[in-house]
């Protein structure tokens, strides 16, 4: 029955062709602007993504103790203070550290140690310098980093480097600051560490044991095994390391993915703790892209919205032209649900051709984009000053049409369809038969 | 023939059922915010198998009247009811039913889908009634065919004569098969030798097929058609005589199988 009523709305359809072209035209356009819009956010945003990081950043949490209220402001840096009467104040202590296991979705827990002063890297004439953190070497797996150069390992006096150490060197007898680039692989190395007091200073062969390769937080870092960094904060500082009293830098915990990212900073935070990372960044990154969605989606919308009227208008006149057939379907015996469908699939199949159409419209123009984004010159491109978004991170992607995006596009073109045909459609299920016949 | 009769088709059971039934039917409508009586106490009882024309000048309520018994509208009170079937009870979906088995209307100007070919026409009820494409196409593939229509299958209406029109509706209204076939002014929009061919074709079926026919007009060559003339003047019914007599051995068959409908071309 259905299918029979169906092919008539098919019918009728055909018989205005101009008219339906037109009508469906609207909504093409309509969806087109909703899917090319939402799809530009959609690219803007994870190009916005692949700009703040990896995805393994976005799993990690920088756990510092809450330095405001510990220290009253008194700056980093002090792993060695024996001041730990203060028991409802978090600190990164071995125990606290260690019970950072047990919180749910934490896949890793990596302590950090930082160089409690300067250290100086020496390659002939050119110096350079880097963040010195001591991490556990067993521990260099869960980092989440992939080498460039070397092995991700730290034995003897190796130590790994950032992907931007080596391209930070200077020469100090040079009268213009230029960065210069060392292969710090290959380069002899030397390195220098001041006392705290400035004092004295001690020279060190290093060996460069592989390069981290770039794009996340250890871009500037110097890698060394734990032990050797407290080794030289007791030279540096003068004292000597108290167990009872210890407590880390930092610690870096890995969370088994985005989600328990969330939740693991949040019981963090509930503790006290300073917690955060990229994933933070990145959350309020989607929620602005939320926003931005929502908005040129109302937008679209708008241009789906006039072509409702389209749809209502065309059905409308459809219906005064065919009242006397109206009248006629019922006669024979069509019940007023039957005209109803029959109108209603009208309006339907409007909005599914239109929408149909639109999706098509929207893959090309995505294409033809993307292509002239990817040809386009550096400079040109850069223009999208105002969005969070490094432009050279678009990869051409500019406009992302997922496959769901298409299809909530076509479920609300065939939406709209209906909704505007509704009314029209109510009209004629309701006409009475014998005034519906007697319409000229 | 089977020697059992067929109830709802013989014409041997004209005299003793009636098929129609109308007591003080009433029906008035709003023209200018004034109530405009069209139909009063209009009683009447139609048998099984009559051809009945109801004349009357223009304005007269008749063709109110064929509406009501048809079911496109309600009385405003009386009672109707049609094969012992009250119409006064009925839901509209219920009426549509009824509309579609029991009555096959014919009208002035045929009302044809003009985008539909002669076929689609006539197959338009079989939709409503949920038939498949096969069943309607054959079906009314047939009935044209018994109205030597046969040649104008794919034809749209506009590339047929008016009288080819009529005979593509009468060809609907029988879609169905159903036991009455009313019809309002068939004649109106033909020639006068045409209409009498439209006219020789309804008394065909009501002979050979024991159709009940009611037949609303202002022409007294097509009432001269019935067996019953039933006068209607300012809503009422003024005059209601009996023409000629029933037809004596009417045969009971389907007009899609009847070669002999052929003659009535």
């Amino acid at each position: 029955m259905m299918g029979e009523l169906a092919s008539l709305a098919v019918h009728n359809l055909m018989r205005a062709r101009a008219r339906l072209i037109m009508t469906a035209g609207g909504v093409l356009v309509g969806t087109t602007a909703v899917i090319l819009l939402i799809a530009l956010t959609i690219g803007l945003q994870s190009a916005a993504e692949r700009g703040i990081g990896q995805n393994n950043s976005l799993t990690e949490i920088q756990v510092y103790p809450n330095y405001g209220m510990f220290y009253g402001g008194g700056g980093g840096g002090g792993s060695l203070s024996s001041e730990t009467d203060t028991a409802d104040v978090p600190v990164l202590d071995l125990a606290t550290v260690q019970s950072f296991w047990n919180i749910p979705g934490v896949a890793a827990v990596i302590p950090i140690v930082e160089l409690q002063g300067w250290a100086e890297f020496i390659s002939d004439q050119y110096h350079g310098g880097g963040q010195l953190v001591g991490v556990d070497p067993r521990l260099l797996p869960y980092l989440g980093v992939t080498m460039q150069q070397g092995e991700l390992l730290l034995e003897g006096d190796t130590i790994l480097v950032g992907g931007f150490v080596g391209q930070s060197f200077y020469d100090p007898e040079a009268e213009i600051y230029e960065p210069i680039t060392i292969d710090l692989m290959t380069a002899p190395l030397e390195m220098t560490v001041y006392k705290g007091d400035g004092s004295d200073d001690r020279e060190f062969d290093i060996r460069v044991g592989g390069v981290i390769a770039p794009g996340n937080s250890y871009d500037y870092a110097v890698l060394m095994p734990m032990a050797r960094v407290l080794e030289l904060n007791e030279y540096i500082t003068g004292q000597q390391l108290d167990p009872e009293t210890f407590t880390f830098n930092r610690v870096i915990i890995r969370a088994t993915n985005r989600e328990t990212t969330q939740s693991v900073t949040e019981v963090l935070r509930e503790r006290g703790l300073n917690a955060g990372g990229l994933g933070d960044f990145l959350t309020e990154i989607n929620k602005f892209f939320g926003t931005m969605r929502l908005m040129l989606g109302g937008v679209g919308g708008v241009a789906l919205l006039v072509a409702a009227f389209g749809v209502a208008n065309t059905m409308t006149m459809a219906i005064l032209e065919r009242t006397r057939e109206i009248g006629l379907m019922k006669a024979i015996g069509a019940t007023d649900r039957d005209v109803l469908i029959v109108f209603l699939l009208e309006a339907a199949l409007v909005g599914i051709l239109g929408g149909l159409a639109g999706i098509t419209a929207a893959y090309g123009l995505q294409n033809l984009i993307n292509t002239a984004l990817a040809n386009a010159p550096q400079e040109q491109s850069s223009g999208i000053m105002f969005l969070p978004v490094d432009v050279s991170q678009l990869g051409g992607e500019l406009v992302v049409i997922p496959p769901e995006l298409a299809l909530f596009a076509l479920a609300l073109a065939t939406s709209v369809g209906i909704l505007a045909g509704l009314y029209p459609s109510l009209r004629a299920a309701r006409m009475t038969t014998v005034t519906a016949l007697k319409t000229e | 023939m089977a020697l059992v009769p067929n109830l709802s088709q013989s014409p041997i059971a004209t005299d003793s059922s009636p098929i129609i039934r109308a007591q003080g039917v009433y029906k008035s409508y709003m023209t200018g915010g004034k109530p405009l009586t069209v139909l009063r106490n209009v009683s009447l009882t139609i048998p099984r198998g009559q051809f009945v024309a109801i004349m009357g000048p223009s304005g007269s309520g008749k063709s109110t009247l064929l509406y009501l018994l048809g079911g496109l509208e309600r009385a405003d009170s009386g009672a109707i009811s049609v094969a012992n079937q009250s119409l006064d009870a009925m839901t509209s979906d219920d009426l549509a039913q009824y509309r579609g088995k029991s009555i096959g209307f014919v009208f002035q100007s045929f009302y044809l889908v003009p985008t539909l070919n002669a076929l689609e026409n006539v197959a338009l009820p079989g939709i409503f009634a949920g038939m498949s494409r096969d069943e309607r196409d054959q079906r009314a593939a047939k009935l044209l065919g018994a109205l030597k229509m046969s040649d104008r299958l794919d034809h749209r209406p506009s590339q047929l004569s008016g009288g080819q029109q009529q005979r593509v509706a009468i060809a609907r209204a029988l879609f169905n098969n159903p036991p009455i076939i009313m019809c309002d002014e068939p004649t109106g929009a033909l020639d006068s030798k045409t209409g009498q061919r439209v006219m020789e074709l309804l008394s065909h079926l009501h002979m050979r097929q024991g159709k009940t026919i009611v037949v609303v007009t202002h022409d007294m060559n097509v009432a001269q058609y019935a067996e019953r003339l039933i006068a209607i003047r300012d809503g009422e019914i003024e005059d209601d005589r009996l023409l000629k007599d029933a037809p004596s051995t009417p045969v009971d068959e389907p007009v899609h199988e009847s070669e002999e409908l052929n003659d009535a071309e």
